[in-house]
């Protein structure tokens, strides 16, 4: 054995970290050697290029959290100019057209580019400090969404400079949305520009989910996870769901009015209301996706100035698990005015009205904590009051809405402003702020003013009750939504007036948090450890929180790692077989702290008990996912214009990205990291974990049967609303091409499961020969669809069946084509030897892909090919 | 792999089965009812009567009587299974499978309820009368 091969604790490796119990006490000694060590490895890069090249996740949830911030007072610019037109009746201080630009621009800001990245910004942030690890599963996935996210914002705002700026709402309902009605630039700005910011959320939402399941500290079981974990796992499973309904529903949209289908328009039969649908499957499910980390938020911050345990943590969980699911379930509460058969309508009355139990749970258990405990009034526990009683008020206004009776008389009025205010700004910026109080310590190493933070506290929510409060009154009284103006005289001004003014009041109570986020930044007081005595796991780095968070990772024994004395009492305490484990993984844990010295080592752990699977190698800094996220904006930009030469620079520039961002930086396994593996029974992958690749593949495949799921429903949809189908007597296709097809699938799929048993056993010829196989049946099968596609007699814009019929067959033509890039990269890196029986994880994710194709197939082949026959 | 590894495996299969039922059943439910009801009522189909019944109101409530008893069942047997383990020794490392069952149970039984709930419109009103 190299006679570097010394492990365990020892002069040479030494504890590092520095963790205080609830009264203070230093348990292990700090600044240790080994910090300077690992501060090297995970070091930003320097310089300019380096600041594009860097993706730790401290600095990408800080400029991500920024950039939302940016957006947010943007947002809140445009708030003041609508409402100061409001002030006096038939006021021309804007013109309808700049109102209508307005409240689109201010609603999508806010929901788009304000809500969903702030909070995705605090998880990438503070994920791996909470969950006791060092880094999210795929930096340079966060580092592709921050630049996507910032770059496709920009891209959204640029309309002002090109004078085509959207103004059908943030919900752009057709046929306003469509070719006829917005004719020029304005709705494809809408479409792309935050067509891209959509991507950035689906690439952060698979990642936080990753890192949550897999990535927890070793003891931190699901019992012991902190409820903001709960709140972001089942955030992030619905942002997969979610956005990507809006992803498809944008993407139809956009061909309707770029290329001439058909799907929206009910004169060549279309469906107006299926965009109402598609856009309201994601549109609820996304108000809960910006509720649910906010409640995780008032989770954690609670008990600590509650100064006692959350009260009911299982039945919060349950409320998570809950409200996840039943948000997908009320869509249509959006939609009791369009018209819609009564069954539906009463279905969703009932989950609309049924939300409010775990919503209750969770309220319930915050008083609860808030009651037994003894509540220290900081500015972050002012704006936790201020959430709950705005939150609730919001509540009970939403239920009122869930009854269709009522909100017949509501919809579209005042009142809906006044309930969604209610709960957007109460539910989720409230908390927003408490954050933002509680954990800038952390990010900063400083604390925010309590006295300025009182008084911007005080403003806003006084501010906010005044603005929104006269809002249910004067929409009881009639008054509708997104109008500009209104009658002097017809008594809805002295509520107008009213609001504009508490505007004015949170405009200030905002100033006055940016002044003091400058004033501590520069002056702040200096905090150097847990300045809130608080019980999480985040605290128990130093301050502010190093790159590489932890350097030997903590052993959780409990839900407050920090106010338990299990999780920092001496071992011998223990049961016997618990010391036993203990000692093993801590023996592991110290090791790992102490190596490896040449690259990025984190721990995946098992899904419920926490139990050490992997060390793996995280990846480094790169500037292939700015590239990459440089090509999707140009393609999506390019296309706002119909410049398609750049649309094609825009996807090689992606697909260059792409290449370069996964080319494999193979390193070889040391001597050091066998005898690691073999001391301590955890395998070492220093070219990727197979866990965490398999867990992308399969949110992945996840996302992917959404979209096709979201086809086929808007397929049959269509389907049944009209009479005849095919539409315009056009002939059912023929069954013949989709058969060879199908056949040619399942033998993609088994040639890759035997290459997949091939290289399991360490035979690469035979692997070689399995890939290629699967290469040649993949494209046969993407051959027949492309050879059908020219000989059908119809063009995509002659009806939305024709519409249907290229768009599903074209979509099922990507999918192949995906599966065959990823057969071709894995072919060639073949060549270099990069495959063994131990490492091969390319070849199994690729083998999951062409099995998951199977039924993608057999769903839309069947859809398009099958169904006229049987319809 | 050895035989209490297998075990071990389809234990916690069986915990994320408890554990994800209820709200998994509702999802099947509710997109099965709406399908039914919205596609069902575009089709026409309550136009056609079995003895009497509008098959999109029987079709509602054998689907709901269906998921109901599969969640109460999944509910009940997560019930029994707590019950065990919460009555048995403390045990440390029951503690996960007891914080599953026990949430588990709690979720089949607030979704027995909102499916149970979901269907009673069905009857106090005609299907697909149009709004």
């Amino acid at each position: 054995m190299a006679k570097d091969l010394a492990f365990g604790p020892s002069a040479e490796h030494p504890h590092a970290n520095t963790v205080q119990t609830g009264d203070g006490r230093n348990v292990i000694s700090p600044e240790e050697p080994i910090n300077e060590r690992l501060e090297k490895i995970w070091a930003d890069p320097p310089g300019f290029t380096g600041w594009f090249r860097a993706l730790q996740n401290d600095a990408l949830g800080a400029r991500i959290m920024s950039t939302a911030f940016a957006f947010f007072l943007l947002g809140g610019i445009m708030a003041i100019l609508m409402r100061t037109q409001l002030l006096w009746g038939e006021s021309e201080f804007l013109s309808p057209q700049t109102f209508n630009e307005l409240f689109t621009m201010h609603g999508s800001t806010m929901m788009y580019l304000f809500a969903v990245p702030m909070l995705e910004g605090f998880a990438i942030f503070l994920l791996p400090f909470v969950l006791g690890n060092r880094e999210m599963p795929f930096p340079r996935l966060g580092q592709f969404s921050y630049f996507t996210f910032v770059l496709g914002g920009i891209l959204f705002f640029s309309s002002f400079l090109f004078g085509a700026v959207p103004d059908a709402g943030w919900f752009a309902y057709v046929p306003l949305s469509g070719p006829e009605y917005s004719r020029g630039l304005p709705l494809d700005f809408w479409l792309l520009g935050l067509g891209v910011a959509e991507v950035a959320a689906i690439a952060a939402g698979a990642e936080i989910a990753i890192a949550i399941v897999r990535m927890r500290a070793p003891g931190m079981t699901l019992s012991r996870m902190p409820v903001i974990a709960w709140a972001y796992l089942v955030t992030a499973i619905m942002i997969l769901f979610a956005f990507t309904t809006l992803l498809i529903a944008s993407l139809m949209l956009e061909l309707d009015r770029k290329i001439g289908t058909q799907f929206f328009n009910p004169a060549a039969g279309g469906s107006a209301i299926l965009w109402q649908h598609l856009f309201w499957i994601f549109g609820h499910p996304e108000v809960y996706i910006q509720f649910i980390p906010a409640t995780g938020m008032i989770s954690m911050i609670t008990p600590v100035f509650a100064r006692h345990r959350l009260v009911g943590y299982n039945y919060i969980v349950i409320a998570l698990i809950a409200t996840a699911f039943l948000s997908f379930a009320l869509w249509v509460h959006h939609m009791f005015t369009a018209g819609l058969p009564q069954v539906a309508m009463s279905f969703f009355s009932i989950a609309s009205i049924m939300i409010g139990i775990p919503a209750g749970i969770q309220i319930f258990a915050w008083i609860s904590t808030i009651l037994f405990g003894r509540p220290i009034w900081t500015t972050a526990f002012h704006y936790v009051v201020g959430f709950l009683v705005t939150f609730v008020l919001g509540g009970i206004s939403g239920i009122m809405v869930g009854v269709v009776p009522f909100d017949w008389q509501v919809h579209d009025s005042y009142f809906v402003v006044a309930h969604f205010h209610y709960v957007l700004i109460g539910g989720v910026t409230f908390p927003i702020f408490a954050a933002l109080y509680y954990w800038f310590p952390l990010f900063t190493g400083r604390r925010l003013s309590e006295r300025v933070g009182k008084w911007n506290f005080w403003l806003t929510f006084t501010g906010f009750h005044i603005t929104f409060f006269p809002m249910h009154i004067v929409g009881l009284l009639g008054m509708p939504r997104r109008v500009y103006t209104y009658q002097p005289g017809i008594g809805w001004e002295i509520y107008n007036q009213i609001s504009t003014i508490g505007a004015y009041i949170i405009a200030a109570g905002v100033l006055l948090f940016i002044i003091n986020v400058f004033r501590s930044l520069a002056a702040g007081e200096k905090v150097d450890s847990n300045p809130w005595k608080a019980d999480s796991l985040e605290w128990a780095t130093a301050i502010p929180a190093p790159n590489y968070g932890f350097a030997e990772l903590p052993i959780v024994q409990s839900r407050h790692p920090l106010w338990d004395e299990q999780s920092i009492r001496q071992e011998e305490e223990l049961e016997e077989h618990r010391r036993e484990k203990n000692v093993a993984i801590r023996s592991m844990l110290q090791d790992l702290a102490g190596w490896p010295l040449t690259w990025r080592a984190a721990l995946t752990t098992s899904a419920i008990d926490a139990r050490p699977t992997e060390v793996f190698r995280v990846s480094g800094p790169s500037i292939w996912p700015v590239v990459t996220s440089c090509g999707v904006i140009l393609m999506f930009a390019a296309e706002i214009f119909t410049l398609r030469t750049l649309v094609l620079s825009g996807a090689v520039a992606t697909i260059v990205g792409l290449i370069g961002w996964h080319w494999p930086d193979h390193i070889e396994s040391t001597e050091r990291e066998v005898e690691f593996e073999r001391k301590h029974n955890i395998p070492v992958y220093p070219n990727g974990s197979p866990t965490v690749s398999r867990w992308s593949m399969g949110l992945m495949i996840l996302l992917i049967t959404t979209c096709c799921a979201l086809f086929v429903f808007s397929y049959f949809y269509i389907t049944l609303s009209h009479g005849a189908w095919p539409m315009d007597n056009i002939a059912p296709p023929s069954l013949i091409l989709p058969a060879i097809g199908t056949i040619a699938v399942l033998a993609a799929a088994a040639a890759m499961y035997w290459a997949n048993q091939r290289i399991a056993r360490g035979e690469l010829a035979a692997m070689r020969v399995g890939l290629a196989l699967a290469f040649i049946f993949g494209a046969i099968a993407a051959g027949v669809l492309i050879y059908d596609l020219r000989q059908v007699p119809f063009a995509h814009s002659l009806n939305a069946y024709a519409s249907l019929y290229w768009t599903l067959t074209i979509f099922l033509i990507a999918i192949l084509v995906g599966g065959l890039a990823q057969n071709l990269f894995t072919q060639i890196w073949s060549w270099f030897g990069r495959y063994t029986a131990r490492e091969h994880v390319a070849v199994d994710i690729g083998a999951i892909y062409w099995y998951a194709t199977i039924g993608f197939w057999l769903l839309l082949a069947g859809t398009v090919y099958v169904s006229p026959y049987i319809l | 792999m050895t035989q209490s590894n297998t075990n071990a495996d389809v234990q916690k299969k069986r915990l994320w089965f408890i554990f994800l039922a209820g709200p998994v059943i509702y999802a099947i439910y509710f997109l099965t009812v709406y399908v039914l009801g919205e596609f069902g009522c575009l089709a026409g189909i309550q136009h056609f009567n079995f003895w009497g019944i509008n098959p999109i109101h029987l079709g509602v409530v054998l689907l709901t009587v269906i998921a109901a008893f599969a969640t109460l069942g999944v509910g009940l047997t997560a019930f029994r299974r707590w019950r065990i383990l919460h009555k048995g020794a403390e045990d440390p490392d029951m503690d996960d499978p007891k914080f599953m069952l026990f949430v588990g149970l709690w979720l089949n039984g607030l979704f027995t309820v909102v499916i149970v709930l979901s269907a009673v419109p069905m009857l106090f009103g005609s299907a697909c009368d149009w709004t």
